[in-house]
């Protein structure tokens, strides 16, 4: 998508919202994939937006570091699945984590950012949390995201990305434990309701945010809000609809979930404390919850 | 009595701004993406002249000294650069970073202050670099 296109449709929402009330987070894929990031994040933060990217690290270096941050770039996630073996399997390259880590240190280093580590947590790597955990407080990393890989996407036919019922509570354990060490903040993303580990594990209760005050743009320009919730979703296209318009008078399906209460969901009683869980988990047609965790830790740790 | 109803008053006060604090902070974290930027910055911008010509300089890296940000000149001369906001002032590097294509030009460094009074988030800067003495040989 041309960089224009999505600066055009955005730009009336400066005119709406108060100067740096936005963040525009661009994702991906790999964002560092298209060359112009620096200017695009210029053109935003000259026009009032704040700006941030999700990364892997591979195309990170001191140049781009230093591109991005003069560019007003303030917000960073970077990805990091494991230690070096790990984390170069489930990328399938043997340099994903030296380029990772040359990333992380330029980030670390950085008055300026808003940043974090994520991790997404499978069958591979849960054994080796507290390794990772060490080795990031030796980075210097300060606040570090935990998530697990949803079943969607190339995810739903590999086995060893799902976590079973026994290491989902494994997980919460271990992040209940790591939040009690201040060197550097541990936080169970916020994916999903997780019953009896609520507020143990993050900061603030579930709440799936999509449509709610996160909204996309996605690369054919659909408008949509997280870019991993099926496409059926969408609500419109910046090629033919006001994104403003559809903002304010559309996103009924995100903000009125009634219709989640089937399935699993319809006879669930802590559906008053989730509304049906988090939009990506549910199949485009609505019809089916892909994964309840809270139903999985159930099965360890009782209801 | 009327002292602890002032200290009272205080705590509460104290407490709902603390509160009210916390809950931007929690309401405003999305859960997909980054951790929301909290800090602000400023724009600092301008264009890179030849003082002999007073024409445009591309190619001239424009870096603030202390926090590994830079930005290079475009066909216009001109740079723009987002610096962290809590610095007071900035030492900014001018250094040619494609010697010779354009002619080769001095390094300069400069500090910019900024007004303690007038605390603005833009601050225009335009600078213009000395060409480097050229030494002519014979064959």
């Amino acid at each position: 998508m041309p960089f224009d296109d999505f600066l055009k449709a955005i730009l009336p929402l400066k005119n709406v919202y108060p100067k740096d009330s936005i963040t525009v987070v661009i994702t991906g894929g790999e964002p560092l994939l298209r060359s112009d990031i620096p200017e695009c994040g210029k053109a935003l933060r000259r026009n009032g937006f704040r700006w941030g990217i999700v990364t892997n690290g591979y195309a990170y270096n001191e140049d781009t570091h230093a591109r991005l941050l003069s560019a007003g770039m303030g917000a960073l996630t970077l990805s990091l699945d494991g230690l070096e073996d790990t984390h170069n399997w489930l990328r399938a390259n043997p340099h994903s984590f030296a380029h990772a880590i040359t990333a992380l240190d330029l980030i670390t280093s950085s008055k300026r950012l808003n940043y974090d580590v994520v991790t997404c947590v499978h069958r591979k790597n849960i054994n080796e949390l507290p390794a990772v955990k060490e080795f990031l407080i030796s980075k210097n990393v300060k606040a570090w995201r935990l998530f697990t890989i949803a079943p969607i996407g190339r995810a739903k036919d590999n086995a060893d990305l799902q976590l079973t019922p026994q290491e989902l509570k494994q997980l919460m354990d271990f992040i209940v434990q790591a939040r009690t060490d201040k060197r550097m903040k541990t936080t169970f993303s916020c994916e999903a309701y997780v019953g009896k580990y609520e507020t143990k594990v993050r900061d603030s209760y579930f709440f799936c945010r999509a449509g709610i005050n996160i909204g996309s743009i996605l690369i054919d320009g659909a408008i949509s809000a997280c870019p991993n919730i099926p496409r059926k979703f969408a609500q419109g296209n910046i090629y033919k609809d006001d994104f403003i318009d559809v903002w304010n008078n559309g996103f009924a399906l995100m903000r009125n979930r009634t219709w989640t209460k089937t399935d699993i969901c319809a006879d669930c009683k802590y559906y008053k404390n989730c509304l049906g869980g988090a939009m990506h988990l549910w199949n485009e047609n609505r019809n089916e919850m892909l994964h309840c965790i809270n139903r999985a830790l159930a099965e360890v740790v009782g209801l | 009595m009327k002292k602890l109803a002032t200290t009272k008053r205080k705590f509460l006060k104290n407490f709902s701004k603390a509160f009210a604090l916390s809950f931007i902070a929690f309401a405003f974290q999305a859960c997909y993406g980054t951790p929301r930027d909290m800090y602000d910055d400023v724009h600092i911008y301008g264009t890179v002249t030849s003082t002999a010509t007073n024409a445009p300089i591309k190619g001239i890296r424009v870096s603030i000294v202390s926090d590994n940000i830079s930005d290079i000149t475009d066909d216009n001369g001109r740079f723009s650069i987002y610096a962290y906001e809590i610095m007071q002032s900035y030492a900014i590097r001018f250094e040619d970073s494609d010697f010779g294509k354009d002619g080769a030009f001095m390094q300069k460094d400069t500090v910019v202050q900024r007004d303690t009074l007038n605390y603005s988030r833009e601050i225009p800067l335009n600078v213009s670099l000395n060409a480097k003495p050229i030494h002519r040989i014979s064959f």
